[in-house]
Formats: structure tokens, C-alpha cells, sequence
């Protein structure tokens, strides 16, 4: 899929957790590409059940319908006492809770799912679950807005923007869990083939949901005075999404599939680097997205020392970018090679990788069929060759782990942190290693350190067995190699499949690892509340299902211009 | 019900619980997944492997050499062990080489392993013992032929195996998930559990969201 001329960008520069960090959503992004498709296909979308009461108690169903199949998001309001509302994981109630169904449901299945869904973790669902979720009121804006429509009045955008969401979500299981159908059963789906495309239908009704249900509330409240919410302020209503580490080890767990997420995303860099000429359109457009994304940062509130000092940045790097824009350098020949050469130099990683994602915006055509492989069955990649030669193996480990073998793992800063689950609600954890009693329930989430430990072993081993060797026979002296083999040799393959940087030192950022994996979502505004936890917005500015035939296919990512603001023109020649 | 998802999540965690290091607890769970999958009894396989292995090392239930007939340092082969082997060595059966083990427990168990070769190396492969025959294919199907009283044996004193002497058809549409009873699925956790740190306040600080939320 790579294009000639330019080259991807080497998985040593691209898989370090400060770059990871510091991604941005693009056109590539699971959001983006979910909506892409409903436009296309002409889905429909209907309510066949929306029955509350005043305090939002009650049951909705939202149908999505498409070419082939239909799923229905089945939605349970709660009455939810303050003092229980929590986000963690380790919690047992909340506002609403949600189960993405297979087809249409029955009156029937609808009751099977009241006796279940509520109860989360502690309830069963079958394969005609696709996934189970539950959502959280920001109790601040919630009944603002109840309170403000009841009495007839729009929502205060300003509270509306810097608080962003009138519910988030704080788990979406999918592919199994909870007796839920496996990504097995509906990978093969056309609409599902692309990664967590049935968890991010299941948001994307969720948004409608929560719109709706605090209209209904307002009228309930007062029928006379109520009114609905303006369509333009409709749109800015995202869904949250608090987000610690329960989702940072995935990154590690899914090598295979992370490499195709990072691949595509380099194959799109890459080609549009090559690009020979952009034209006036594609540049007017490039400009247009660039002055959306400079609100896009003007909005973007975070109270995180580390995460203001980053956003500080990136409105630094998108003025430097914007004069270079008004210097002309778009009109030359492969105008986004040089913009892209020059960020290198003089932009943060931040701003580095804002950039990668702007330049794919007018390149829909060139790069949006890379979605189509992102996927991967995890299967075909899982089966360690015994067959390869020590010698080979060694020279993997030489190239893959270099940024491990060089690191003194002797020093207790090296490897200090301890990635660990806990008893309650078997969620992951990380530790310190010199403080706590962790060692011995040490998760592999640490493919730097495993590599040196099997290195000397493989040396050694070469000077007792010869190089040509087996990795067979040496796994059935070393069976506890067996995991970083196989990391190893699937990275030998897929490049981009290795964080390569040291997951276990006293200076990670967990925190790194989700924003990688929510840009790939399509997430915005990351606000992190600490080095290991997180809020998102999900869906903002994107039009609702029944908007969704009149809308821009794709155009809602970035907030819109104030109407009366133009691009400037000065580099269309 | 347990999707295949939720029952390969156990046999890794609990075959990690039972000692068994990382990557070989992985293939643990790949293994009884894909039984489950074909409808055969993955998880209980399991239980009854660790039940009857609970005080034997790695070292003494794994091949000792794969050069010959393959046999444990003393008493049966684990047939993760062996099956292990099997799948970084199924390049050698291509050549023509056959395999043979000795005294092996649940020789069902390495079946798995088998076709995990049979993708990587997009061969059929057979496996016997008794009078059974099991075929499996690179597309993930399985054919059984002959005693199927056979196929969940305790132990066997010689499992046999070869590339197939022919095509075969096997596909069927996969299991949906597997019913597991709570004696064995309760056995499993028990293991899983050896896993996980017991909470304390301080653990619970700073993993997620304040304890509170009422913003």
C-alpha cells in the first residue's frame, strides 16, 4: 500500500511514547470513518421507544438502519444519588447505561437486557450484544441546560463549550466481554470491518440520546415554556469519555493491529508527501482546516501542567505555521514534503504531528481507502516460526529492542513502575516496583526489559548450540521467552507493532498511551487529570442521525469559521 | 454462556495462575478457544490438566528432546508443553518427518497447537492416537475420524503426527461460545485470581476518575 518517492517515517522516530502522545485525530480516525460510511450508504434512523419521566427514568431504543442489517442502541435512564456517582471502574451504578443490539429488539429482549444492563460488570448479555456501556451526567451542565430549556431559554454557550458534553461514557465493552458477540462473529460485516466500528455506532446514538433526553426532561418539567435546543448549539454538544488505565496496556496487547492502525496512517503521511502540486482547492482547504484548528487548540481547556505547557505549544506551532503558509511555501513543487521537512525542524511534536493530520484533510480521495486495512485478523500473526535461525532472531532483537539494549536495567529508575492487575474489577494498575509487594503479580507489558533478559540468554546460547541454530530448540530449553519471541518476530514483520521506548521507567506517562489510541478514535480535547487518567469529547460539532443525509460527509472534526470569518487568499497564485 | 473471547481470557490468566510463564499461558488460551470453538470441551480439558499436574514442574512434564520419540523427563508429556514444540516445529512435517510422542496426557489439548502450524504453514495435518484420527486445516477446519470414545482420553502412550495424506473439507461455522459448568469455570477463576494484586486504598489511587464524580 506505501507509495514510492517518500518514504514512511521509521518506526524508530514514530513509535516513541512522547510522539504517541501527541497525536491528533484524522481523516483515517474510527469516528470519521463510521460516519463516512453511514452518509454513503444512505443509513436511516428511527426511535421506536422513548419512554421517561421527569428525572430521566425510563427506556429508549434508537435503530440504525443500513443496506443489509439494522442494530438499535437500547438505553436505560437511571435515578442516580450524587454520592454514587463515580467514574471509576470500580463503580456500581450510574445515570445510564446502554447495550448495542443486534437487529431490532423484542419487548422480550428489551426486558432480558432491564435485568441485565443496569448492573454492568455484574449482569450477562449474549451474542446479540455487540457491546455494553453506561454514561455519567456532568451534573453542572446537565441541569443547567434542563433548567435553561424548561424556562425557555438556549444553554449558555460558554458553559456549553468549555464543559463540552451532557454525559460521558466510562466503558464501551465490545468484542466479547461480558458474554457479548466476538469480533469474530461481525468482522466479516462490511459496516464492522474496520476497527471499533460497532463501539463507536453505539457512542454515536448515545449523543442523541443524552440530547434528547434533556429536552424531554426541560418539557416534562414545564410544557408550556420549554423549548428545544438551537440546531448550531446542538452540535456542540460532544460525548465525554473519562478514560484511566484500563485502556493503556492495550496498545501493547494488540501489536499486530497497532501496526496497521500506524501504517496506514504513515502510508497516508506518505502520500501525500508526494504529492507534485497541490491545487488551489486543496490549498484554500488545507488553510481553511488550519484556521479550524487553530480554534480547535483556542478551545481546548486543560488544567494539566503537562497538557497546558503542550497546548501552549501547539498554538505557538500553528501561527509559525500559518506565516509559512502566507510566505507561499504550498506553491512549489511537493509543496507538503517541504512544509512537512521544515515542521521537523521547527515545530514541536506536538504541532509535528497536528500537522500530519491537517495535510491528510484535502487529501480524502488519495487516502481514505487505507481505512479498508486497518483491521487484521490478530490470528495470522500469533504462531511463532521455530524454524528461524538464532542468528536472525538476535539480529531482530538488535534492531527492534536497540532503545532497550542500551538502557543499565540495573538502575532502579529503568524499570521502577510495575504494571499489575487488582482484584477488583481485574483492572490494570501500575505500581511502584521498590515500594510496593508487586513482582510477583507483574503484567508483560514491559517488551523493552523482556528483550534484554532473553538477549544474553540468546547469546549465550549461540555460543553453546551454533548460530544456525533453532529458535525452536532454544524455546524448549527458554519456554519463558516465548512471549517476547513472538513480539519479536511479529515485529520483524510489522514494524510499526512495538512501542519502542521503555514502558516500565519512572518517567512514563501513561497517559501517552491513551492519547494514541483515542486519536485513533477520532477523540478531541484531551484534558488529562493526572499522568494516568483522562477526559475526551467524542462526536463534537458531527451532525445527529437524522442530520446526517443533509450534512458534509466529513466535514465536522474541526469547529466551524464564526460566519463572517474568510481565509485569506494570499497564496493562491 | 462464555464467549470465546471471555474463555480465552481465562485459560491464559489461569494457566499463568497455574505457573506457566506468559507466552505459554497465551497459547493456553488460544488452545482452548479454539476448541470451544469447534465444540469441544477447551476448558474443562484444562481444568482436568492442571488438576492432575498441580505438583509437577514445567521442566518435568515438557519434552526433553524432539530429535527422537518425544517423551518427559519422567511420567506423561503436558500436551501445552508438547504442543508448544509442535507448533515451532510443524516446518519439519513439510519435509516429511513425522512426529511421535510418548506417554501424553489429553492429547486433545496439543490438537490446537497442531493447527495453529497448519495456518502458519498452510499445510492439513493429522494427529492419532488410539483408533482416532484428527485432521486440521490451514482454513481452521477440523475433521475427526474413527473412535470418537477416543477424544478426550486422559493419557495415551503414542500420539502420532504427519502432514495429511489428503484434502480434506472440514469447514463448519464456528461455535457462538461454550457453555462451561460453574465447577470448572469457579476452578479456573480460582487459579486467575493468583494473578491479581488484593486491592488497597493506596492501589486504588490515581488508577482512574476521582471516587466521586459530581461535576
Amino acid at each position: 500500500m506505501h507509495q514510492p518517492g517518500v518514504s514512511l517515517r521509521s518506526p524508530e522516530t514514530v513509535m516513541r511514547l512522547d510522539r504517541l502522545g501527541s497525536f491528533h485525530q484524522c481523516r483515517l480516525s474510527f469516528m470519521r470513518t463510521l460516519l463516512r460510511r453511514l452518509k454513503r450508504e444512505k443509513w436511516w434512523f428511527d426511535r421506536p421507544l422513548f419512554d421517561f419521566d421527569a428525572k430521566g427514568v425510563g427506556t429508549a431504543v434508537y435503530s440504525a438502519h443500513g443496506p443489509e442489517r439494522s442494530y438499535s442502541l437500547v438505553c436505560f435512564g437511571h435515578d442516580l444519588p450524587p454520592e454514587q456517582r463515580s467514574d471509576r471502574v470500580i463503580a456500581t451504578a450510574w445515570d445510564s447505561t446502554f447495550a448495542l443490539f443486534d437487529g431490532i429488539p423484542t419487548t422480550e429482549d428489551i426486558q432480558r437486557l432491564h435485568g441485565n444492563i443496569p448492573k454492568q460488570e455484574a449482569g450477562r448479555v449474549t451474542y446479540r450484544e455487540l457491546s455494553v456501556s453506561r454514561a455519567n451526567r456532568s451534573v453542572r451542565l446537565f441541569d443547567h441546560v434542563v433548567e435553561s430549556l424548561a424556562a425557555g431559554n438556549q444553554p449558555d454557550t460558554d458553559q456549553v463549550n468549555s464543559i463540552g458534553y451532557l454525559m460521558r461514557t466510562s466503558a464501551v465493552y465490545g468484542s466479547g466481554k461480558l458474554g457479548a458477540a466476538d469480533r469474530d462473529m461481525i468482522a466479516k460485516r462490511p459496516e464492522f470491518s474496520a476497527p471499533f466500528q460497532s463501539e463507536m455506532l453505539s457512542v454515536f446514538l448515545t449523543r442523541a440520546y443524552t440530547l434528547d433526553l434533556v429536552e424531554h426532561m426541560a418539557y416534562l418539567r414545564s410544557p408550556n415554556t420549554a423549548v428545544k435546543i438551537e440546531p448550531y448549539l446542538r452540535r456542540r454538544f460532544a460525548v465525554g469519555n473519562s478514560t484511566g488505565l484500563g485502556m493503556a496496556p492495550f496498545l501493547i496487547n494488540h501489536p499486530s493491529l497497532i501496526h496497521n492502525w500506524i501504517a496506514a496512517k504513515e502510508t497516508a503521511l506518505a502520500r501525500v508527501r508526494h504529492v507534485a502540486r497541490a491545487t488551489v482547492e486543496e490549498r484554500a482547504l488545507f488553510r481553511s482546516m488550519l484556521a479550524r484548528a487553530q480554534l480547535n487548540a483556542d478551545e481546548w481547556h486543560s488544567d494539566h501542567e503537562l497538557q497546558k505547557e503542550k497546548l501552549v505549544q501547539l498554538k505557538a506551532d500553528l501561527q509559525s505555521l500559518q506565516i509559512q503558509i502566507e510566505k507561499g511555501v504550498l506553491v512549489c513543487e511537493q509543496p507538503w514534503n517541504r512544509l512537512f521537512e521544515w515542521s521537523e525542524e521547527n515545530l514541536s511534536l506536538e504541532g509535528q504531528e497536528q500537522l500530519v493530520s491537517l495535510m491528510l484533510e484535502p487529501y480524502g480521495e488519495l487516502v481514505d481507502d487505507l481505512t479498508d486495512d486497518m483491521s487484521i485478523d490478530e490470528s495470522t500473526q500469533f504462531v511463532i516460526d521455530g524454524s528461524m535461525s538464532i542468528v536472525r532472531l538476535i539480529s531482530i532483537v538488535e534492531d527492534v529492542y536497540e532503545f532497550a539494549l542500551k538502557l543499565s536495567w540495573s538502575q532502579e529508575n529503568t524499570h521502577s513502575k510495575v504494571w499489575y492487575i487488582s482484584e477488583e474489577k481485574q483492572e490494570p494498575r501500575l505500581g511502584e516496583r521498590f515500594e510496593e509487594d508487586l513482582n510477583c503479580y507483574e503484567q508483560r507489558l514491559s517488551p523493552g526489559r523482556d528483550a534484554g533478559t532473553m538477549y544474553s540468554d540468546l547469546l549465550a546460547w549461540r555460543t553453546k548450540a551454533g548460530e544456525f541454530n533453532t529458535v525452536a530448540a532454544f524455546l524448549l530449553k527458554y519456554p519463558k521467552h516465548r512471549h517476547i519471541v513472538r513480539r519479536a518476530q511479529i515485529t520483524d514483520r510489522l514494524p510499526y507493532a512495538e512501542v519502542r521506548d521503555n514502558t516500565v521507567s519512572s518517567s512514563l506517562l501513561p497517559i501517552d498511551l491513551l492519547r494514541c489510541k483515542l486519536s485513533f478514535f477520532g477523540a478531541t480535547h484531551f484534558d488529562p487529570r493526572s499522568d494516568r487518567w483522562l477526559r475526551i469529547n467524542m462526536f463534537q460539532g458531527a451532525p445527529f442521525p437524522n442530520e446526517l443525509s443533509q450534512s458534509e460527509a466529513d466535514d465536522w472534526s474541526y469547529p466551524s469559521l464564526p460566519t463572517n470569518a474568510s481565509v485569506s487568499q494570499a497564496d493562491i497564485a | 454462556m462464555y464467549s470465546l473471547n471471555e474463555i480465552e481470557a481465562m485459560g491464559k490468566r489461569a494457566a499463568h495462575g497455574a505457573n506457566l510463564d506468559w507466552g505459554v499461558a497465551e497459547e493456553t488460551g488460544k488452545a482452548i478457544r479454539w476448541l470451544s470453538a469447534h465444540g469441544l470441551p477447551g476448558p474443562e480439558l484444562l481444568v482436568a490438566l492442571f488438576k492432575g499436574n498441580e505438583n509437577k514442574s514445567d521442566a518435568e512434564v515438557a519434552p526433553v528432546s524432539t530429535n527422537e520419540i518425544w517423551r518427559a523427563t519422567s511420567g506423561a508429556l503436558s500436551p501445552l508443553a508438547a504442543g508448544a514444540a509442535l507448533s515451532d516445529l510443524v516446518g519439519e512435517l513439510t519435509t516429511g518427518h513425522e512426529f511421535e510422542f510418548s506417554r501424553t496426557t489429553l492429547p486433545l489439548l496439543t490438537v490446537p497447537y497442531a493447527a495453529f502450524g497448519a495456518k502458519l504453514r498452510n499445510v492439513a495435518i493429522e494427529i492419532c492416537w488410539l483408533e482416532l484420527k484428527l485432521i486440521v486445516t490451514p482454513d481452521g477446519g477440523l475433521l475427526i475420524e474413527g473412535d470418537k470414545t477416543a477424544t478426550t482420553v486422559l493419557s495415551v502412550d503414542k500420539v502420532c503426527c504427519r502432514i495429511a495424506a489428503r484434502e480434506v473439507n472440514t469447514m463448519l461455522p464456528p461455535e457462538i461460545g461454550r457453555e462451561v459448568d460453574s465447577e470448572n469455570w469457579d476452578y479456573l477463576n480460582s487459579l486467575a485470581y493468583r494473578n491479581f494484586a488484593p486491592s488497597t486504598t493506596s492501589s486504588r489511587q490515581g488508577a482512574g476518575a476521582g471516587l466521586v464524580d459530581n461535576d
